[in-house]
């Protein structure tokens, strides 16, 4: 990997953990390119919320916290089934076990990075699950 | 063989965008009066917005190549060389636009993409979160087979995957995570991964996705990207009006909090993925122009979120300015300031609203 984007790395760490410092209050009215994430009980913009956007619209009929509270849940099970799919099908098609076709041959290339960011993904539920459960 | 001028990119960049705008200007104001301010009016927006940009870029694309093979010839350093009488003759890169069948997969991308936002913005969040995953995991197999003949392509439509994987991050994280400080950090943090494994894989260059000082000088582009941050950001608060990005914290905490978060995290990470990975790419396949009006078009209907279809066509122009300057420069350094400082600007103004 190149030191550069080590570097990038590196100081995203860093200053993810500086920030962490800077602020204990909650977030609040932030969105950017990822706009959806903060639609939520502590970072809920009321100037999102608030506006007859949703009061008028299909989201009226449920609260949006609800909604994403459910979406989380059943997205973390297709997250942890497509991590465990992804990893069966990049030990079966290792091509230690013999011939394969170059297709699928390119296709276990093609997934690796996406494997990598998917096992992170799941590890990463894991411990917050466990942490929820050793905070109570 | 075609030398692709700087004022070509900006006369068709000018066009298409100016085409985009008011086209989507003329539509907007019928479809507020007679949808109202809803959700409706939001759905309908967003994808006459998908629908005009798609058309002004590549249905242009048809007209002036028609899906067959042209050569687009750029200053690099592959072998070929083309120079003026007289003059020394310079590297170019030999260029090899794509086939229809790029350009209407490309259009797909952009419709699916508008739906995974909308679906994500509704009540049917979880579809939209699970079309995410899905575009994540089955676009590396449409670009093995698309970009059989051109490999940038397949790394553009593979970028295209990385963009679902903004929005597939957000998974593990419980609501109540949603209220610490580490929030968007950790989120960030998570995209650039994902960007620095998948180009580690690859074995694309850091070069190669304009992480470098560029062709200008360094205090030119930092200038540059400082005034149009503080337009751009400006012209967005009239547009959003947000809130302060916190609350009850003293002002340096704000100030530093803001810097860290919209100049580092949100400049660098959006910067890194669509013009540095997507665009890029797509600038080895197409046009400069139409790369950077898809990629322009996809970071406008990112904003989706904000519920405000101004703001898509607003992340829109904005993606273009950035994707020019990107162009332009070779570097990200320009775009990754003012996109970062125009952010921070707009929490600026937010904290003492005008």
């Amino acid at each position: 990997m190149e030191r550069k984007l080590l570097i990038l790395l590196a100081l995203f760490v860093f200053l993810a953990a500086v920030s962490s410092l800077t602020v204990v209050a909650p977030l609040f009215g932030l969105s950017t390119v990822l706009g959806v994430s903060v639609l939520g009980s502590s970072v809920l913009g009321s100037s999102v919320l608030g506006s007859s956007v949703l009061g008028s619209s299909v989201l009226a009929s449920t609260t949006i916290i609800e909604a994403y509270a459910g979406a989380i849940a059943a997205s973390q099970l297709c997250l942890s089934l497509a991590a465990i799919g992804l990893l069966v099908y990049l030990e079966l098609s290792d091509p230690a076990y013999g011939s394969l076709r170059s297709f699928l041959l390119k296709l276990r290339r093609s997934w690796l990075p996406v494997s990598a960011l998917l096992v992170i993904l799941f590890f990463i539920i894991v411990a917050l699950k466990v942490w929820s459960i050793i905070a109570g | 063989m075609t030398i692709v001028q700087l004022s070509d990119l900006v006369k068709n960049l000018t066009y298409s965008t100016l085409a985009v705008f008011l086209a989507f200007a003329t539509v907007y104001v019928p479809l507020l009066s007679s949808l109202g301010y809803g959700y409706e009016l939001h759905v309908v927006s967003a994808v006459v917005f998908a629908s005009l940009g798609v058309g002004v870029t590549l249905g242009l694309l048809r007209r002036r190549v028609g899906g067959s093979r042209h050569v687009y010839v750029s200053a690099s350093s592959q072998g070929v060389y083309v120079g003026k009488s007289g003059e020394k003759a310079r590297p170019v890169e030999v260029i090899e636009y794509g086939t229809g069948r790029m350009y209407a997969f490309l259009a797909v991308l952009v419709a699916v993409v508008v739906a995974e936002e909308l679906l994500l913005n509704s009540v049917y969040a979880v579809y939209g979160l699970v079309l995410a995953i899905l575009g994540l995991l089955t676009i590396p197999i449409f670009a093995l087979v698309l970009g059989k003949r051109n490999d940038w392509f397949r790394t553009a439509v593979e970028a295209v995957a990385l963009v679902f994987a903004t929005r597939v991050v957000l998974s593990p994280f419980p609501s109540g995570f949603l209220s610490l400080s580490l929030f968007l950090p950790s989120i960030y943090t998570l995209i650039l991964v994902g960007v620095v494994v998948y180009l580690a894989y690859r074995g694309v260059s850091a070069r190669n996705v304009r992480i470098s000082l560029g062709r200008y000088p360094l205090r030119l582009q930092l200038g540059v990207g400082l005034g149009i941050g503080a337009v751009l950001g400006s012209i967005e608060y009239f547009v959003l009006r947000p809130q302060p990005i916190l609350q009850d914290v003293s002002l340096l905490q704000m100030l530093a909090y803001t810097v860290i978060v919209m100049m580092v995290f949100v400049g660098v990470t959006e910067e890194f993925l669509f013009r540095g990975l997507l665009q890029a790419s797509l600038e080895r396949a197409m046009p400069a122009w139409q790369a950077i009006g898809v990629t322009s078009m996809i970071f406008g209907l990112m904003h989706i979120g904000w519920f405000n279809p101004l703001e898509v066509l607003l992340a829109y122009g904005a993606g273009v300015v950035f994707g020019y300057l990107a162009s332009v420069t070779d570097s990200l350094i320009a775009p990754i300031t003012a996109h970062g400082f125009g952010n921070v600007v707009l929490y600026l103004i937010a904290l003492y609203p005008l």
